[in-house]
């Protein structure tokens, strides 16, 4: 049970987040299952807070329950997140004391709450909005919003790769990952089944650093991801030409794993997520990612709370039948187009999904609920 | 003498004690649209959120239809709105057409087919005040009790738990099983150690080995994660506070189920039958996954114990918090709803058992629980992993 | 020092101190924290205490010999590994489980 909220002091920050974000909420951060609904509540109290509900920080083991926790850690560093409340139930194995010690120690702007340690949901939703506005956030959006392509870190995620996908999407995006990285900036790519897929062909489009990692990666997952699953089976049947044009020009620098922030250096870094798309953009903002360009055939909304997601298809079906929640088709726009409306999120324009507002906080599990 | 609640009467024969319109999805992508359109339509419409994805491999897959099946189909939804995105691997129409069998008016929507968020919005709208509009003129009906099918959960364990709040809701299922009811309780690795005396009452060997076998599967499910469940019991904390054996601690954790014949264990979400006594069910300790497991398999009711205060509801069934622990139920009063902590003082097992069994007719005939008034309705389903499948 | 309220120097209404779970239990559970000394007069029982019993905590209220099932909950809940005398503290100490580690009889 927590009693003491953590206060923040005033130091100069660790230089753990050099990077400013392209939007600043204070994040509530619910450790646990049980104290979501606590924490949405705090969020819609606030002008500019959002929460991160997911369903889970108990009954997992091991690895299972440190990704969890390690995920959850990662997120409140993300350069989009001004500030954290961690709230708490009491009881749990993920402990919020332990996350917003974390925190603290990274120099981010945190407090911290439990429904046992207060007494009651009502009464930790009060103390819970008291505790935000405590915290004192400066407006760290960057250079106001001007972005050169090359100060972002995007996160990439294809939750398909169905021939639209394949042959008209990701080549769009293609050309973006060689301006940003050309530009000095840094691509996070997630999708596993890419890889594992095509496991003798991947060697070129690797560093020698980095290769030893994938491979151990695919080790690994080939066994354990089911051939039936539809991706996989997508990922299968492509040209290894296809799976991988998506790189363009570039190599993959460093892994990173799950859950972990990646390296304040520019590059193309491959994040070790599923091609699940709620739980892979998670894996991709713990990673440090501004934004996110999800490639979807299949047209799945959902954003995330924490950064802004533009939706991108090849599939004139989807498009035509929902266009007004996709951002980009990539069979009548370029990307020039692509690139134009991400200096225009960066300057506060919605996405599609920003604009209906539905969200997915999903984490990734590696093992069974006990 | 039987005892009798108002609850509603549904085609299939089944009573509800809510008369909610269910809002389900099927994939974790159309997860937060669910929410929406019952958030934006009212109190009597209930989503059931969850992150489950629409694409697993097959054998995960039939747990997931089965539970959604089974959410859909419980007595305390009178009406079901599906929303699903259009092209999950999940079979639809096969959950659509299982909770119709009910008799239920069922609808289904999907994002693709009305063009995306803002259409099935507007429609999932339109739809679930239909809904609602079918269901709303209905009344409860005097039933016996022997309608009631009660999961029992134990969560935020602390060493009250099984002294007091466990042992007295014991005494409640052993109340409602002798009144002709079902009571439920699951969370497997909470078996393990007193795993011999659960397949010591069972009503047959084939029952008892079934038992056996679930505790086996569970502890090997640890080791995969590389831990030693057995060995790892009791905790440190639990030591300290009084526990001294697995078999002390896991009896502790048996007595919320009470004293009767084990009739029979059934899978994660599998139904529960009417009038079957004493029923186990496969599920993990995992409190929110454990709970939404009963009423998937048919639970219009949850009573769940905690020393240390756990808060968590359900959309689908009132949770009944029952705490033995006096400061627990001091501090958190607006979220427990019976106090066992007179056990601590001497008052008897009946007693409390006794009140326990009152608060499950009174919540039944629709006195909401703290939870309900708060509006505290967790929901997650167990997913199985693929580390789990292999 | 014993327990229980003197109304009079004739009446002596006893509180429940020790719980005990069935009718077939050798030990019970503290309600509350029990001194060295304390003798208990239940209903149910009667011991004088002979360490320190913190609350939820287990004390004998029989004489057990080495070899015994500790019971409790009317179900054995481990074995002594040593005589137990009534009154003193039941724990890791003297009560070994039967079922941990794996090392566990297969019964049906």
């Amino acid at each position: 049970m927590s009693d003491d909220s953590v206060q923040h002091r005033s130091q100069t920050p660790q230089n753990i987040r050099t990077s400013e974000g392209i939007r600043g909420n204070i994040c509530v951060l619910p450790s646990v299952i049980c104290s979501h609904i606590v924490a949405d509540r705090i969020a819609a109290e606030l002008a500019n807070a959002v929460s991160v509900p997911h369903d889970h920080g108990c009954a997992q083991l091991g690895a299972d329950n440190d990704q969890t926790k390690n995920t959850l850690v990662s997120i409140g560093k993300n350069p989009n997140v001004q500030g954290v409340v961690v709230v708490g139930l009491g009881c749990e194995e993920v402990q919020s004391t332990e996350i917003a010690q974390e925190l603290e120690n990274s120099g981010i702007p945190v407090r911290e709450l439990s429904i046992q340690g207060v007494g009651g949901t009502a009464e930790c939703i009060t103390e819970g909005v008291n505790l935000a506005n405590e915290l004192k956030t400066e407006n760290k959006i960057a250079h106001n919003g001007k972005i050169d392509i090359g100060d972002l870190k995007v996160g990439i995620i294809s939750s398909d790769f169905t021939e639209s996908t394949l042959t008209k999407a990701e080549p769009l995006v293609m050309k973006l990952v060689n301006r940003v990285i050309g530009h000095g900036g840094t691509i996070l790519l997630g999708g596993r089944e890419r890889f594992v897929a095509h496991e003798n062909d991947f060697s070129d489009r690797c560093s020698s650093d980095a290769l030893p990692e994938i491979q151990k990666l695919v080790d690994r997952y080939k066994t354990e991801i089911p051939q039936e699953i539809r991706v996989f089976r997508e990922a299968t049947e492509s040209s290894s030409e296809e799976i991988f044009k998506i790189l363009g020009k570039n190599k993959i620098d460093q892994v990173i794993r799950y859950g972990h922030q990646a390296p304040d250096q520019p590059g193309l870094y491959f994040v070790d997520t599923s091609s699940r798309v709620e739980e892979a953009m998670t894996g991709l903002v713990s990673a440090g990612a501004h934004l996110i360009i999800h490639v979807t055939s299949d047209g799945i909304p959902t954003g995330h709370p924490v950064v802004p997601v533009l939706k991108v298809t090849g599939n004139r079906t989807i498009y035509e039948a929902m266009s007004e929640d996709i951002d980009v088709n990539a069979y009548n726009q370029t990307p020039a187009d692509l690139e134009k409306l991400i200096h225009g999120v960066c300057g506060g324009k919605l996405t599609r999904a920003e604009e209906h507002g539905l969200v997915s906080f999903a984490i990734e599990r590696v093992g069974p609920s006990m | 003498m039987s005892i009798n609640f108002g609850g509603y009467r549904r085609p299939d024969d089944t009573v509800g004690v809510r008369n909610h319109v269910g809002v389900i999805p099927v994939s974790v992508s159309v997860s937060s649209v669910a929410s929406k359109i019952a958030d934006d339509a009212g109190s009597f419409a209930k989503a059931t959120p969850h992150q489950i994805s629409g694409n697993q491999p097959k054998a995960a897959r039939q747990q997931t239809e089965r539970v959604l099946t089974g959410i859909g189909k419980n007595p305390n939804f009178g009406a079901v709105l599906i929303v699903s995105l259009g092209t999950e691997a999940v079979d639809v129409q096969k959950i659509g057409g299982g909770i119709a069998q009910t008799g239920k008016a069922v609808e289904i929507i999907s994002l693709i087919d009305e063009g995306g968020t803002k259409p099935t919005l507007v429609r999932g709208s339109k739809l679930v005040g239909e809904l609602n509009e079918e269901i709303a003129g209905l009344t409860r009906q005097q039933v016996d009790i022997q309608e009631l099918i009660v999961g029992v959960e134990c969560g935020g364990s602390d060493a009250t738990s099984g002294i007091a709040a466990n042992p007295a809701v014991g005494n409640a299922c052993d109340r409602l099983i002798e009144s002709g009811g079902t009571a439920c309780f699951s969370e497997t690795p909470e078996f393990i150690g007193a795993e011999h005396i659960l397949a010591k009452r069972s009503v047959s060997q084939s029952v008892a080995n079934r038992i056996l076998e679930k505790v086996d599967q569970r502890e090997r499910m640890g080791g995969l994660m590389g831990v030693d469940l057995r060995g790892a019991q009791p905790t440190p904390g639990n030591q300290e506070g009084g526990l001294t054996t697995i078999e002390e601690k896991s009896l502790g954790a048996i007595s919320k189920g009470g004293t009767k014949p084990i009739e029979d264990i059934v899978d994660y979400g599998e139904q529960l039958s009417k009038g079957g006594g004493l029923i186990l069910m496969d599920t993990p300790g995992y409190d929110v996954e454990s709970v939404v497991a009963k009423v998937a398999g048919g639970a219009q009711i949850i009573v769940f114990t905690t020393g240390r205060g756990s808060t968590t509801g359900n959309p689908v069934a009132p949770v009944i918090k029952v705490t033995g622990n006096p400061q627990t139920y001091e501090k958190m009063a607006n979220n427990m709803d019976i106090d066992a902590s007179g056990i601590l003082k001497g008052e008897s097992l009946s007693s409390v058992g006794e009140q326990i069994f009152n608060k499950i007719v009174q919540i039944s005939n629709g006195m909401p629980t703290e939870a309900e008034r708060r509006g505290l309705e967790e929901f997650a389903i167990n997913e199985i992993q693929q580390n789990e499948l292999r | 020092m014993s327990f229980g309220k003197r109304t009079s120097m004739s009446e002596y209404i006893q509180e429940q101190i020790i719980l005990i779970l069935s009718n077939h239990d050798n030990v019970g559970t503290a309600l509350r924290e029990c001194k060295t000394g304390d003798q208990i007069d239940q209903q149910d029982m009667s011991i004088r205490v002979k360490q320190k019993i913190r609350f939820a905590h287990k004390v004998a209220i029989k004489d057990i010999t080495a070899g015994d099932s500790i019971i409790k909950y009317g179900e054995e809940i481990g074995i002594a590994n040593q005589d137990i005398e009534s009154g003193e503290w039941v724990h890791v100490h003297n009560c070994d489980s039967n079922r941990g580690r794996g090392d566990l009889e297969a019964e049906t």
